[in-house]
């Protein structure tokens, strides 16, 4: 297991690296020039005088060191990332690593109340349906989830606002992350999420119910509830997997709800920094999502063998094999 | 399981229900050699005037304050205001002052200034206004707003072109002397530009705790690019705000600004879409304020282009474009037609529709036969076999207009391919060269010469086309040898008439500026630079 593991680390570390160097090569790609950005488009100004904003777009490249062959720009940074130091914003001169730690909680609250809502219809919903297959309940269930599923995330956080904050004035629009302005951001996510889960967990349990120990279980008289825990137990698995995914993909890919709701996590930073061709908040931005998702799986692949005897007699009988 | 079903069904319903519970809480540009005080002592009797009225009828105004929600799509990511565009959210909410500012008839006014001279052709007396400080009481002295423009000059990159020109020195506590390097040089609009407020240059700028400005409303609290509170400016200089305490929030979608404004929880939401207008149209509580921005929405050709690069050709586009019912279409009528590029710049109202003064496309149509392209039986013309077609990039909100004059010139027989995307795609097609048109809308509000050479002379930074124009050339030479405003203003108007004649560019009109105003907001002013233009001390707030 220790050597599955460190295996699995080693591969997440070359992951990482070879990660590194795509991104930074496509930031670079992308059209659009930061300090041009930065400096502000001399329309913007009312002033026009080429040469004084070329001259300072000039020293202004230098000094960010935007104007070094791109190698050297991409080894200045891995310097910094040995270091721990995810480099300074363009746009505003601060710690990218102090930014992105002051929006992160905000991100993670989101994240996880977001998740307990899918678990919560997930697994609520898709119990319901296994146990109806075909019934009314089931039928209604699952057309509710392709309805959902086929929703574009923004339509139905506008749709939210619309009713909870315009019509009801139960919501408050604001910029601040309280406790009180979570739950319908969090809402959406976990609609826009549910039916992923809700799928999986019927597939899951409806699979297990053609299995003979539950036939068996159901012949010495076990009620529908005691037979879907049984059931439920042995398709942990796979849900376990569906959540540790969509709990990476609620931090990383909530940018659209962020924006929408005007809550100030990451996914809302980074959009504002591809906005303004902020180098090193993206590149900041996009490791820590690649070294969160590496770490999310890792994390999985533990949990599999916590959670399913056969993985860790796996991983037992390999190191026999070896010695 | 039906009941654990439905047990589920309700713990969610009061869970949710019990949080929303928690949170109901709800020009005379350059012309005048002297600007003194007394229309803006006007301005701030007048701020002090309504604000007494609305305490009289008992509203919660001026006595106990109130407080007013501002909602924008940016706000400041740091307090100091040498940052790129602090300065102009600052200035946006009443916490930072420059020494003039910008009536909304174009006009240049003191501010901090109390009155400014015009000495020679290079020569500026300022006197500031008596009695002004800092939050922190510190005086607004000679010695500290050289030292404040001092300041911005070293670290702003942006406050460069207002600056670079000047030379500032004391002449005594109250006074400074301002030598421009350029001859009529309009030194109080230089000195209005948000990028040249005034701060108190010995202090950090680093914190709430350690900023220091002059405005009416003093920063409390603040997150970076998410909110910004403010309290009233006890100690302020001039007519004491009726509202209490501000808060300005960034909410960067457009369509949640629509909702915050709808919802009525702000007071003040700036960047409403044009295509939202139909939203407010029912409603009573919430009014838009549609003030023409200075700036034009300009359709830029690239002359280098064999078919544009005749004169015939440009000048048929700009007789075929309907510019009313372009305004309907892509401005959902928010704003006015202009022919000419300076036509939007209030200080220069006669020249609005000096060129192309109507829509006439039996003019285009016979200007594009004079010039060999013939209609084809497609509809389309030609010309030695080659269809005469353009692609006309557009960005942000263009897309609709750029559809629009697709269908506009389609009906002069020209085929229009549209690109929307990214700006950066423009920028990088330009620097390529690869580009026949595209949209985008300068500031026309400003020191004309600057202004026209950025857009007219062969190197100017905003000639993406490549006009060089023997005639425009010469009366731009003549501008800036010009001694005096009104021959300023005579070859201004000359260039830009002559400019619209070779049409290098075609002008459209202003892009709209939509605010979201409550209702319970009394003394809003509409204004052509609304984004710096938004608090001042006539504000009240009627309770809701």
């Amino acid at each position: 297991m220790l050597k599955t593991t460190l295996l699995r680390l080693l591969e997440a570390l070359a992951t990482l690296l070879c990660a590194t160097l795509l991104l930074f090569l496509l930031i670079r790609i992308a059209p659009g020039d930061p300090v041009q950005i930065l400096l502000g488009r001399p329309g913007e100004a009312g002033v026009t005088d080429t040469a004084m904003q070329e001259r300072q777009a000039a020293e202004l490249r230098e000094r960010l060191g935007l104007e070094d062959p791109v190698a050297v720009q991409y080894g200045r940074w891995m310097e910094r990332l040995l270091r721990l130091d995810l480099g300074e914003s363009i746009h505003t001169g601060r710690s990218v690593g102090a930014e992105l730690a002051e929006r992160l909680p905000a991100t993670a609250a989101l994240a996880l109340a977001a998740l307990a809502i899918q678990l919560a219809l997930g697994l609520g919903l898709g119990i319901a349906s296994a146990l109806r297959a075909g019934g009314m309940s089931d039928q209604l269930i699952r057309i509710v989830c392709v309805v959902l599923a086929s929703t574009p995330a923004f339509v139905l956080g506008l749709g939210l606002l619309l009713v909870f904050a315009v019509r009801l004035g139960m919501y408050e629009i604001s910029s601040a992350a309280t406790l009180a302005r979570l739950w319908l951001p969090a809402a959406t996510l976990g609609l826009i999420g549910a039916p992923q889960l809700i799928r999986v967990v019927r597939a899951n349990l409806l699979s297990e119910f053609g299995q003979v120990y539950i036939v068996a279980a159901r012949a010495r008289g076990l009620g529908r509830g005691r037979l879907a825990l049984h059931a439920l137990r042995n398709s942990l698995a796979s849900i376990v997997t569906v959540a540790a995914l969509s709990l990476a993909a609620l931090i990383s890919g909530a940018v659209v709800i962020e924006s929408l709701f005007a809550w100030p996590g990451v996914g809302k930073y980074a959009l504002d920094s591809i906005m303004l061709k902020d180098y090193p908040v993206i590149q900041g931005y996009a490791l820590v999502m690649i070294a969160l998702m590496i770490g999310l799986h890792l994390a999985v692949e533990l949990v599999y063998a916590l959670l399913d005897p056969r993985i860790r007699r796996q991983g037992r009988r390999i190191r026999h094999d070896a010695v | 399981m039906r009941k654990g079903f439905m047990l589920l069904l309700l713990v969610v319903i009061f869970t949710l229900s019990a949080c929303a519970s928690s949170d109901n809480e709800p020009n005379g540009n350059a012309g005048n050699a002297q600007y003194s005080a007394g229309s803006d002592n006007q301005e701030a009797e007048a701020d002090a005037g309504a604000a007494n009225d609305a305490e009289a009828q008992g509203e919660d105004a001026a006595s106990g304050g109130g407080e007013l929600i501002v909602v924008d799509q940016n706000i400041a990511a740091s307090l100091d205001p040498v940052q790129p565009l602090t300065s102009s959210y600052l200035r946006k909410i009443g916490a930072a002052e420059a020494l003039f500012k910008v009536n909304a008839a174009g006009e240049t006014v003191p501010e901090l200034a109390e009155e400014a001279t015009q000495v020679d052709p290079t020569t500026w007396e300022i006197r500031l206004r008596p009695g002004a400080t800092f939050w922190s009481g510190a005086a607004v002295d000679a010695d500290a707003v050289i030292a404040s423009l001092e300041r911005s000059r070293a670290n702003d990159a942006q406050a460069q072109p207002f600056l670079a020109e000047l030379t500032l020195e004391k002449v005594d506590a109250a006074t400074l002397r301002v030598t421009t390097s350029r001859a009529q040089l309009p030194v109080p609009l230089n000195l209005s530009y948000y990028q040249t407020v005034i701060h108190n240059a010995g202090q950090a700028h680093d914190s709430v705790e350690t900023m220091d400005l002059t405005g009416m409303y003093r920063v409390t609290a603040f997150t970076p690019k998410q909110s910004m509170e403010l309290a009233r400016n006890e100690h302020y200089w001039g007519a004491a705000p009726a509202i209490e305490r501000i808060v300005y929030e960034e909410v960067a979608d457009e369509q949640t600004r629509v909702l915050s404004a709808l919802s009525g929880r702000s007071h003040v939401v700036y960047q409403i879409p044009v295509t939202s207008m139909p939203q407010f149209e029912s409603r009573e509580d919430v009014e838009i304020s549609a003030e023409p921005a200075a700036n034009t929405q300009t359709v830029y050709l690239n002359l280098s282009r064999p078919q544009l690069a005749d004169v015939q050709v440009r000048q048929a586009l700009a007789w075929g474009v309907d510019r009313e019912e372009l305004v309907i279409a892509a401005a959902e009528g928010q704003s006015t037609p202009v022919t000419t590029w300076l036509g939007s710049n209030p200080a220069f109202a006669e020249a609005k529709n000096a060129v192309y003064s109507a829509y006439d496309p039996d003019q285009a149509g016979a200007l594009l036969d004079d010039a060999g392209w013939m209609l084809g039986e497609d509809g389309i013309r030609y010309k030695d076999g080659e269809p005469l077609q353009l692609r006309l990039m557009t960005w942000g909100q263009d897309q609709a207009l750029g559809e629009a004059l697709q269908s506009q010139w389609g009906r002069i027989g020209v085929q229009v391919e549209v690109q929307h995307g990214d700006y950066s795609l423009i920028q990088t097609a330009r620097e390529s060269g690869d580009w026949d048109a595209s949209i985008e809308a300068w500031s026309t509000f400003g020191e004309e010469l600057t202004l026209l050479q950025g857009q007219y002379a062969p190197e100017g930074s905003g000639n993406y086309g490549g006009y060089n124009d023997e005639e425009t050339n010469a009366l731009l030479a003549q501008l800036a040898e010009a001694a005096d405003q009104q021959s300023r203003r005579e070859l201004t108007l000359q260039i830009n008439t002559r400019v619209a004649e070779q049409a290098p560019v075609i002008s459209l009109y202003p892009r709209p500026q939509l605010t979201a105003v409550s209702t319970a907001l009394q003394g809003f002013e509409p204004h052509f630079r609304q984004f710096e233009h938004i608090v001042h001390a006539g504000l009240t707030l009627a309770a809701r």
